[in-house]
């Protein structure tokens, strides 16, 4: 008997649980379903702690994505409450893309935003998720499934997720018109994105995206150079300096791309820009040092920006947000247990432990009715009703956010995303847009 | 027979750099020059054999006005790093008479490389910033009204942050090279008449010309290929070749970059290879 | 009137608390050949180096042709100085070292070259004018150093050792060179070197250095005479130095009494008299037998050595003193001595060179 023999015998795996021989694990993970689904129908959205299966102890699942929700704290606590573990690699949202595409099978849940989803998931590397298997689908933010936050809204320019949201069959790329029972990513954050402003350095209100343009803040303005998103900001701008007319902000004609570059270049030559940005830092420090009182901005830099004492707001405008929302979704070559742990995992992402986290950081949870179980009154009534907070805010790390008293910028979740002028997208231009756009800083 | 043997050993032992060289140079520009020739959508590479590319990336108006910035700042680095650098090589070289002052003065040389390139780039906006130290000081002295903008996010901090970090790069190569000059040689300078311009530029600059382009290559290439000073000091304002790289590569257009790297490559191998007439480099080295 | 007088006065010469040059005054007359002679770190190096005005004094005057030069830089002085290992600009050839002062000048480029060409030929190195300095041998390089001191026609040439890179056939020729050339141009040459061979073959006059101070100045002939002291005799070889008493017109060292010094010491007053004298090795006769005009002692041969022309004997007194004596071939193979033998000696008193005490303490 050889020694590799000897070391192959020691490798079997410790539990039955996990092997994949066990004839009896179908049967185990319907018991267990039954029983969570048991415990959810007797009240455990109040919060208490839910029975989660079992058998998916020590499954590992690699979920990649953007920084913004491959937070630590979300693996820890679901290594806590479902067993599972979750290894988290952060990539910016182009490199996801790609990676998405072309290397589906080192990730099992891809983490993306519904523009990438748009073009990664008729690529086939994805399977859509079976609703009827998340008891939590129904706690779902309508936005996502019919595009409306409540009956009269209109829908918003741009990649809507529930446009790319649903497919019409489990081996289907074709996305569905109207919901099905075949979801392609399940609502994990998203926000309203808005210009940022230091109202110390600023004597007239802001009302209007076009004021960024103000001669008056000449060499005082920065948006942010990522051209994807940065079009959609100056495509805002150039509709509310009346310049330009979008069918479509989120999908522009050549036409509206060279009408849309010429305004910044002309803006960039005239001296209006400070800089352009590209990370999360940048904007903090221009921001902070003054260098810049009117700029495009993300939530977090705000807070940021708040948190060294300096005033700045999130400015709400009249032509309303351009807003972003990512999701989850399941690799295709994602099967058995794995599978199995992958749709435990996503119910739990929506059952509010994580909603309440991400709601913390300024964020929206896709669920937010699962979230209030796991928010203070307080917090609730800040960060989803525009209510002035009663006490002190403080962030999901325990840093204090806002003093007591303070109003969230923009008001309510249904006055934020109840304004959605677009959604971040990926245009059939694309091309042509990034090399405009690269013209564009490079004139 | 023994020439065999003996052909065969050195052979043996150029082996283990040429595979270094061949795994980390030679290939990977390989596969750069092969990319160059690919497709590409907005998420894959489709293999092909295309010259849109270059097509695209030599008729556009983008790739001129990156290349014109680009040798600006080259050229405008070049002429303060080596107005400085032979500056300081020579107090180093001629000036300094203790080795541990030397030695000393060359640490503080380096200083500029103790931080990280974040950091050091975000720590020139409290200096050169709107609010910044030396606007402070010209407002507060009277000099000016207004703060001086083109202090930061201006072509100006762009080649300020480059002379900062890179002439050491200049100062080491032109201090080498002086340092083997033979002092007797300045003496006979003297001797004849020589003024000590006249002495710098009749006998030291000649012989420490071997420094002089060893730094030039060093500053060039540094420059040439720098994005991330660019982009910060610039505020993203203006684009350098490698600026336009390092979109396309974030954008995920690698054969678009490809293509755009490779003409850089022949674009500065030009430039090498015109310079390398002037000076017999492997003589200094 | 001939240029490039050459004067010293009390030049003083300190780096820190040490001093290289005590004091020294010094005359050279124009058109002279003076070699600057001494070991290394006697401060010779020094001394041209203040004549050149690559080194300031600290203190005294340097006076060429009756100008006070201290204060003035090379080139204002009409002295070149050519460098040992030559210094000559690796990157300019021949004609462009050679013409370098003229380009500082600001003589057109036709004209100098013209003269360079011209000063290479009195070098016999016309044919290398384009020739770069590497690609030349140490004879070669050393005449386009010498050209290129000479190109503006300077009163004084000023030459730091300038043969000690030659090998010892090359250093005769270029010995001969230098001084055809010097003649030729009738100029003042200061050449400094630690051989004593070359000085004495080159010089009109012998500056001979011992740290920081003139021994002794002389023509060669004079100093060879005449050695002034210990040291000169010893530097310059082929002297004894005898040390003893004077006892009445007689002068003892060790067992040996040397009569009739009256002559030699005549002008010395009785309390000064030395007490050491010189003699020269080849002014002693040697014979295997007791002779008339010989030392009684008998003297032990310690070494031969054979030297060409003369065989120079070491031996010992019994009780004194230690000598070397030449024998010609022709008188020593007349009668060879060998090492252990015992021979006798003799010398005239009026061979005995009375040396002064040492200069220093």
């Amino acid at each position: 008997m050889s020694q590799d023999d000897l070391t192959h015998t020691s490798e079997v795996p410790p539990s039955d649980n996990t092997s994949p021989e066990n004839p009896s694990r179908r049967t185990l993970i319907k018991a267990a379903g039954a029983a969570s689904g048991l415990a959810l129908g007797s009240g455990a959205i109040t919060g208490f702690p839910m029975v989660w299966s079992q058998n998916i102890k020590n499954v590992t699942l690699r979920q990649f994505g953007t920084g913004v929700s491959n937070i630590n704290a979300i693996a820890e606590k679901a290594k806590e409450d479902l067993g599972i573990n979750l290894q988290l690699t952060a990539l910016d949202s182009d490199a996801v893309a790609q990676r998405a595409v072309t290397q589906p099978k080192s990730y099992d849940i891809a983490d993306i935003e519904y523009w990438i989803g748009k073009k990664v998931f008729p690529a086939g590397v994805m399977q859509p998720l079976d609703i009827s298997r998340l008891k939590n689908f129904d706690k779902i933010s309508s936005l996502f499934v019919t595009g409306k936050l409540t009956e009269d809204s209109t829908i918003a320019q741009g990649t809507a997720p529930h446009t790319v949201g649903f497919v019409e069959s489990k081996d289907s790329t074709k996305f569905a018109t109207e919901p099905t029972n075949w979801m392609t990513l399940i609502p994990t954050i998203y926000n309203a994105d808005t210009l940022g402003i230091r109202p110390d350095l600023i004597d007239r209100p802001i009302k209007n995206w076009k004021d960024i343009m103000d001669p008056a803040f000449k060499g005082k303005t920065s948006i942010l150079n990522i051209p994807s998103i940065g079009i959609m900001d100056a495509a805002m701008i150039c509709e509310s300096m009346g310049e330009i007319q979008y069918a479509d902000k989120g999908n522009m004609t050549r036409e509206e791309i060279d009408k849309t570059i010429d305004i910044l270049k002309e803006a960039k030559k005239s001296g209006q820009f400070r800089a352009f940005w590209k990370s999360f830092d940048e904007s903090v420090n221009l921001m902070a040092s003054g260098e810049v009182v009117i700029q495009s901005m993300w939530s977090p830099a705000v807070a940021a920006v708040r948190a060294k004492g300096i005033p700045c707001i999130y400015q709400p405008l009249e032509e309303g947000y351009r807003s972003w929302g990512g999701g989850i979704g399941l690799a295709k070559h994602l099967s058995g247990l794995e599978l199995d742990a992958a749709y435990e995992y996503i119910d739990w992402y929506l059952s509010g432990w994580v909603g309440a986290y991400l709601m913390r950081q300024g964020y929206y949870s896709a669920a937010p009715s699962t979230s209030k179980a796991f928010m203070s009154e307080n917090e609730w009534n800040f960060w989803m009703e525009g209510k002035p907070a009663t006490a002190d805010i403080l962030s999901p790390e325990g840093k204090l956010m806002e003093k007591a008293g303070a109003v969230r910028d923009g008001g309510s979740y249904m006055e934020r995303m109840g304004h959605v002028a677009c959604w971040n997208s990926v245009m059939d231009e694309n091309k042509y847009m990034i090399r405009k756009w690269n013209e564009f800083i490079a004139s | 027979m023994n020439i065999s043997v003996r052909t065969l050993r050195s052979y043996w032992q150029i082996t283990p750099l040429s595979l270094v060289l061949l795994c980390f140079l030679v290939f990977p520009i390989l596969t750069i020059v092969i990319v160059s020739f690919w497709d590409f959508n907005a998420y894959q590479l489709l293999p092909d054999f295309t010259f849109d590319n270059y097509a695209y990336s030599l008729t556009s108006d983008v790739t001129l006005k990156a290349y014109i910035n680009t040798f600006f700042y080259a050229i405008a680095t070049w002429l303060i790093t080596l107005t400085l650098g032979f500056t300081v090589a020579y107090y180093l070289a001629f000036h300094i008479e203790s080795n541990l002052m030397r030695n000393l003065l060359f640490i503080l040389c380096t200083i500029p490389f103790l931080t990280s390139n974040i950091i050091r780039m975000i720590s020139w906006i409290p200096l050169l910033g709107r609010n910044g130290l030396v606007n402070g000081l010209l407002t507060g002295s009277g000099m000016v009204d207004h703060p001086v903008e083109w202090l930061l996010y201006s072509d100006f901090s762009v080649i300020l942050a480059f002379v900062h970090l890179y002439t050491l790069f200049m100062v080491v190569p032109i201090f080498n090279a002086m340092t083997r000059i033979d002092k007797k040689l300045i003496e006979a300078a003297m001797d004849a008449g020589a003024s000590t311009l006249q002495t710098i530029f009749l006998v030291i600059v000649p012989l420490c010309k071997s420094g002089i382009v060893v730094g030039t290559v060093f500053i060039l290439t540094l420059v040439m290929g720098d994005f991330i000073t660019v982009r910060l000091m610039s505020g993203g304002l203006s684009a350098s070749v490698g600026v336009l790289i390092y979109n396309e590569i974030s954008l995920l257009q690698y054969p678009a970059a490809a293509a755009d790297a490779v003409i850089l490559l022949m674009t500065i191998l030009t430039i090498f290879s015109i310079l390398f007439r002037f000076v017999d480099i492997k003589k200094e080295l | 009137m001939k240029k490039g007088a050459i004067e010293l006065v009390c030049i003083n010469k300190a780096y820190g608390n040490k001093e290289a040059i005590k004091d020294i005054s010094l005359s050279i007359a124009p058109g002279h050949y003076c070699c600057l002679l001494g070991p290394s770190g006697c401060g010779k190096t020094t001394t041209l180096k203040i004549i050149a005005g690559h080194e300031a004094p600290t203190n005294g005057d340097v006076l060429l042709d009756n100008r006070n030069v201290t204060n003035l830089p090379p080139r204002k002085r009409g002295t070149a100085l050519m460098f040992q290992n030559y210094a000559l600009f690796p990157h300019l050839n021949c004609v462009d070292n050679t013409a370098f002062s003229l380009k500082i000048a600001g003589v057109a480029k036709a004209s100098r070259r013209a003269q360079a060409i011209e000063m290479l030929k009195l070098v016999n190195m016309e044919s290398y004018a384009d020739v770069l300095p590497d690609q030349l041998s140490g004879g070669q390089q050393q005449r386009v150093a010498l050209a290129r001191a000479l190109i503006n026609q300077p009163d004084v040439i000023l030459l730091d050792e300038p043969l000690s890179a030659l090998d010892p056939f090359l250093r005769g020729k270029m010995r001969v060179e230098l001084k055809r050339i010097q003649q030729h141009l009738g100029i003042t040459f200061v050449h400094v070197t630690h051989s004593q061979e070359e000085a004495f073959a080159l010089s009109d006059q012998v500056v001979l250095m011992h740290d920081g101070v003139i021994e002794q100045q002389g023509t060669p002939r004079e100093i060879f005479q005449q050695p002034k002291t210990a040291f000169v005799a010893h530097f310059i070889g082929g002297h004894n130095v005898l040390d003893g008493q004077i006892h009445q017109n007689e002068f003892h060292t060790g067992s040996i009494r040397v009569k009739g010094l009256t002559q030699a010491l005549s002008s010395v007053p009785r309390d000064h008299w030395p007490q050491q004298f010189s003699l020269r090795f080849d002014r002693i006769k040697a014979a295997p037998q007791p002779d008339k005009g010989l030392h009684t002692q008998a003297f032990t041969v310690d070494a031969v050595e054979y030297q060409g022309a003369v065989i120079q004997i070491q031996g010992h007194y019994q009780t004194g003193p230690e000598l070397s004596v030449y024998v010609s071939d022709k008188a020593f193979f007349a009668h060879p001595f060998q090492s252990g033998q015992e021979i006798y000696l003799g010398w005239e008193a009026h061979d005995l060179n009375p040396l002064q005490p040492p200069v220093h303490s």
